[in-house]
């Protein structure tokens, strides 16, 4: 486990790259570093040299008119980088990182299906994200497409070609009894052993970011808040910060106080969903409906703080939409310290229950190392030994001021991370107590103004998955010019491709499971 | 036998589960159903693996138009007589992803519709309610002491509701707003 | 420690005994369902104070509130079917003519029972509260 080493990736860069690069500190991020003549893969490469823990956060396009602009934004043990490179529309061809870091596969793909940019040694076949009949050369995210004037191709029915005859193709398609979501991975086994793991992600992508352009900020706050409705008030809070970020707005304290509260309301009630749903998935009814049993008080004070059990919606630019009353402080403590007292009996069932071992321990295991090089977030990571959080890497809202522990397990099989989710609830229970005794008075809210200045800011929170990511491009008008969200599931995908290989097929769902997917988050 | 037929159906009915590209918010809804706080069981719901074994399809979600054909295959295998329940304000209209360029906008764009349960998302108790309505609806007329629905608390809502004057829908394009 | 490694003690114990407590179930329809104060459900607006300004209308995320010709006025009708009870409505207009109820059961098999019209104001007829 590697403390945070104080490696200052700036002056790394400087030295080891001298020609074609301009570096901009305070921008978007840590520093920019905008970069031409393809000196963006010697920047690349000196940051993953310098430092183990360099990580892809997101790829983000962009379409500036004659070029595409590629933005290529790096975590690293201490700082946050943005890579900045063109390309002409005409030739949007580029060269690939995924040698130099291998979790960058689904980010590239992702904008090539999107916005036309070749990669050259990264490609696929077919469409990504996009449905199968989408028509060709037309790319949603350039500024000359207009959402609703896009014909679909007619669907064609071809017979699959038939591979060697030991391998069986498993499809667990778009409709199945296990997934709440339509998406569909065909498995390859040989006998019981899976040999590959080949995803069709796509079947819930909506083109959000396409719309929030054409929609206010005002409006986008609610649309960006549906990408997924599991974990909606952290993708709310990203999206404010980050505008708030470029209007430079203040934020008075208790509606600092009144979102971490929020925020964690909304971790509990994910991490109890995923900790029954795993039960559910191996079978064990019996703690699936006693998780869900548990996690209905916490839905209760969900409604009670916001107004409706499953989306809070009280984020706005500007602080919170409404107040908490000292007359609920008593009813949620109350709630909490319940559900405090059942945590050991779940923590002792998951240490000696016989099922839970035999299904959970050594499957699924995720080194330290490929967990690095895939750039795997959240839980995933953290029962890898990889001690990454937004909370304390860079704290937002009231985290700076608020002690917790950041939950780090070493195994890296289904059972660590489905720990880490489980003591990581005992933490939020903490944190909301804490931020209770100690909300300060004051406003909760400051008015900020419609039309937002030019500029660009990323933001990063830890959502319940992991890291969630946004980067908002504003041009001066009341709708904002481009929206990037890159959620915690799209990162750690490419975990469960590898994890899965060499596994049983029962072993396929509560591996998948307790990289906690949620596919409304992946396709957006 | 049909009588037969319809009150097997009424009382025990089989439901399949469909995201059709969702937020998850009203699928999580769903869920909850089977949990011990509404646990929809009572009314003999059983959540059904295959399409095929279903007498009642829930859609979430506005279509995407990648899940357009899939639903149209499922609602295709369903047996006959089936019924579609739209739940979610997505899965009616489209809510607020009506006019994205790869959401068709609403469940009865693709298939036949029963029944319509709005909200973002609906409790589940407002699930339960639609449940419960659809059931009223296909049961056949019956001597009041006989049957054995479950009959909603009368309040004072539901006289408001049916009130509102009933004009002609007013078609909506979903537009993207400028 | 547990004599009898091979059972699950712990869950058997706490199943039994939970034969003894209170249900979990709530019957609803049989008894009404609890809800917090504040509630977000299904709106009721006020026509006396509207001013027609048409900010909900401009604001709606789910572009759900058409604005309506009432008397040679314009007033906003609300499309429940679209609608995602965010409230930015009630939060926009200024001067507070839209205020949320706690009815949530609004499921129904005809389509057009979701739409909302402004009720125009007539002499003895008062808005539904």
């Amino acid at each position: 486990m590697s403390k945070r080493n104080n490696v200052d990736i700036i002056s790394v860069i400087e030295s080891k790259v001298k020609s074609d690069i301009i570096v901009q500190p305070g921008q978007l991020g840590t520093a920019e570093i905008v970069t031409s003549n393809g000196s963006y893969r010697d920047v690349i490469k000196a940051m993953a040299e310098a430092d183990e823990k360099t990580a892809i956060s997101a790829i983000s396009g962009l379409d500036l008119g004659q070029n595409l602009g590629l933005l290529y934004h790096f975590r690293t043990s201490n700082a946050f980088i943005t890579v900045r490179a063109e390309v002409p529309k005409e030739n949007p061809k580029i060269a690939t990182i995924v040698d130099l870091i291998p979790g960058a596969t689904f980010h590239e793909l992702e904008v090539a299906d999107l916005f036309g940019v070749v990669f050259e040694g990264n490609n696929l076949s077919g469409h990504f994200v996009l449905p199968e009949n989408w028509p060709e050369n037309v790319y949603p995210l350039r500024k000359d497409v207009k959402a609703n004037e896009v014909k679909l191709n007619p669907t064609k029915n071809e017979a699959k070609s038939v591979e060697d005859n030991k391998v069986v193709k498993i499809i667990i398609g778009p409709q199945h009894p296990a997934l709440l979501e339509p998406e569909k991975f065909a498995i390859s086994v040989e006998g019981e052993i899976v040999t590959k793991v080949e995803p069709r992600i796509g079947y819930v992508h909506r083109g959000i970011e396409k719309a929030s352009e054409t929609r206010s900020y005002v409006q986008d706050v609610y649309l960006i808040e549906r990408i997924c409705g599991i974990c909606n008030a952290i993708h709310g809070a990203n999206f404010v910060e980050a505008v708030e970020k470029i209007l430079k707005t203040d934020v008075p304290p208790r509606a600092k106080y009144l979102r971490t509260i929020t925020l964690e309301l909304n971790r509990l009630h994910s991490h109890l969903l995923t900790l029954g749903h795993a039960c559910l998935e191996i079978g064990y009814d019996t703690m699936f409906q006693y998780f869900w049993r548990d996690r209905e008080p916490i839905m209760d004070l969900i409604e009670l703080t916001s107004g409706n059990r499953v989306y809070s919606s009280i984020m706005t630019i500007g602080g919170v939409r409404r107040d908490l009353k000292e007359t609920d402080i008593p009813k949620i403590k109350s709630t909490l310290a319940d559900l405090r007292t059942k945590i050991p009996f779940y923590k002792h069932t998951y240490e000696t229950n016989a099922s839970i071992k035999l299904r959970m321990k050594n499957v699924g295991v995720l080194s330290r190392e490929d967990a690095l090089k895939l750039s795997v977030v959240g839980p995933v990571a953290r029962g890898s030994g990889v001690d990454i959080d937004v909370r304390k890497d860079e704290p937002y809202e009231a985290y700076g001021e608020i002690p917790f522990k950041e939950i780090i397990y070493t195994e890296g099989d289904t059972w660590a991370r489905m720990n880490v989710r489980m003591d990581e609830v005992e933490e939020s229970i903490k944190i909301i107590e804490y931020a209770l005794d100690h909300l300060p008075s004051g406003p909760y809210r400051v008015k900020a103004p419609r039309i937002v200045p030019a500029g660009e800011a990323v933001n990063r929170v830890e959502a319940p998955r992991g890291e969630l990511f946004v980067y908002v491009k504003s041009n001066g008008t009341a709708n904002p010019e481009r929206v990037k969200v890159r959620t915690p599931t799209y990162a750690n995908i490419p975990a469960f491709l590898k994890t899965a290989i060499g596994e049983n097929l029962a072993d396929v769902p509560p591996n998948f499971v307790s990289l906690d997917p949620c596919f409304s988050c992946t396709d957006r | 036998m049909t009588n037969a037929i319809t009150w097997s159906r009424v009382k025990s009915p089989w439901v399949i589960h469909f995201n059709s590209g969702a937020c998850n918010g009203c699928d999580i809804e769903i869920v909850s159903l089977l949990t011990p706080k509404y646990d929809v069981e009572r009314f003999g719901v059983k959540l059904s693996p295959s399409p095929r074994h279903a007498d009642v399809l829930l859609v979430t979600g506005g279509v995407t138009k990648q899940c357009e054909e899939r639903l149209k295959r499922i609602y295709d295998q369903m047996p006959e007589p089936k019924f579609v329940v739209a739940i979610g304000a997505c899965a009616c209209s489209g809510g607020v992803f009506a006019g994205c360029y790869n959401v068709v906008g609403g469940v009865d764009k693709v298939i036949p519709v029963t029944a319509y349960i709005p909200g973002c998302p609906p409790r589940p108790e407002a699930l339960l309610d639609g449940v419960v309505k659809l059931l009223n609806a296909l049961s056949p007329p019956k001597p009041k002491k006989k049957s054995k629905q479950p009959q909603l608390p009368k309040e004072e809502i539901k006289p408001e509701v049916a009130k509102q004057e009933t004009i002609p829908p007013i078609e909506i394009k979903p537009t993207v707003m400028e | 420690m547990d004599k009898k490694r091979t059972l699950p003690t712990n869950i058997s114990r706490r199943a039994f005994s939970s034969i003894f407590k209170k249900p979990a179930t709530q019957k609803y329809p049989f008894v009404k369902a609890s809800l917090a104060d504040g509630f977000r459900g299904k709106q009721v607006f006020d026509i006396e104070k509207c001013i027609s300004c048409g900010l909900c209308s401009r604001d709606c995320p789910a572009n759900a509130i058409e604005m309506f010709e009432v008397e040679g006025k314009k007033r906003p009708l609300f499309h429940l079917d679209r609608c995602v009870f965010c409230y930015q409505c009630a939060d926009s207009c200024p001067k507070n003519a839209i205020q949320p109820t706690s009815i949530f059961e609004l499921a129904c098999v005809d389509k057009s029972t979701l739409i909302m019209k402004p009720v125009p104001i007539a002499p003895a007829v008062k808005t539904p509260a």
